[in-house]
């Protein structure tokens, strides 16, 4: 649950883009969260916990850190 | 991005509140003796029915216009409840210490109960503008 700003990159719109243009609400569905957060997230406006970061590589089926880097 | 149900629902609260409780106080104010009147318990009555009335009139609109797409909330969403409750119950411990002070100071009730309902109001205006704060700019 990091802060606005924080050291933590992704590529989420990517790889939305790469699994068919897969929607902002589809992944939300698939995640089990709002739109508004895969919206906050892509968007660095919010860290998610490891369960829902791990979610969200599941639904892409690549490794954790294809979807999020961390830059110190 | 388009509001959350969530952050336009805070919306309809924190207007709502600020109409209703404005109205009472612009009524209320300034006292015209110690104690409360039997005007001014009715007029609270009246404006706190109107108040509920306005919150199920606002749902109702807001799930009807806007889509209703988030109805369980997910970790985001208790992160901000949390951090809208922990402003506001600053805000309402005040309140509460503020009355105690008007209990020993003042005489009558009316200030001990109107501080008592001001620190509740402005306890739930910041719990529902910390809400919107956060949904809006990420935390």
């Amino acid at each position: 649950m990091g802060k606005s700003g924080s050291h933590i990159a992704n590529n989420i719109r990517k790889l939305r883009f790469d699994h068919e243009e897969m929607t902002q609400l589809e992944l939300a569905e698939k995640v089990g969260v709002t739109r508004q957060t895969v919206y906050a997230i892509e968007k660095n406006k919010y860290s998610p916990s490891l369960e829902v970061a791990f979610r969200i590589a599941m639904a892409f089926d690549v490794p954790l850190d294809e979807v999020f880097k961390y830059k110190p | 991005m388009n509001n959350s149900f969530k952050e336009n629902y805070h919306w309809v609260t924190l207007i709502s509140i600020v109409l209703i409780y404005g109205y009472y106080f612009v009524k209320v104010l300034p006292p015209s003796g110690p104690d409360i009147t039997a005007e001014n318990v009715t007029l609270f009555a009246g404006l706190l029915v109107l108040l509920v009335v306005l919150h199920i009139v606002g749902a109702i609109v807001l799930i009807a216009v806007a889509k209703f797409n988030d109805p369980h909330p997910d970790e985001r969403d208790q992160l901000v409840n949390l951090k809208g409750s922990r402003n506001a119950s600053w805000i309402l411990t005040t309140g509460v210490f503020a009355g105690m002070a008007a209990v020993l100071l003042a005489p009558g009730n009316f200030w001990v109960l109107h501080i008592l309902l001001a620190s509740l109001v402005v306890s739930q205006l910041v719990e529902s503008a910390t809400q919107i704060f956060h949904y809006r700019r990420g935390f």
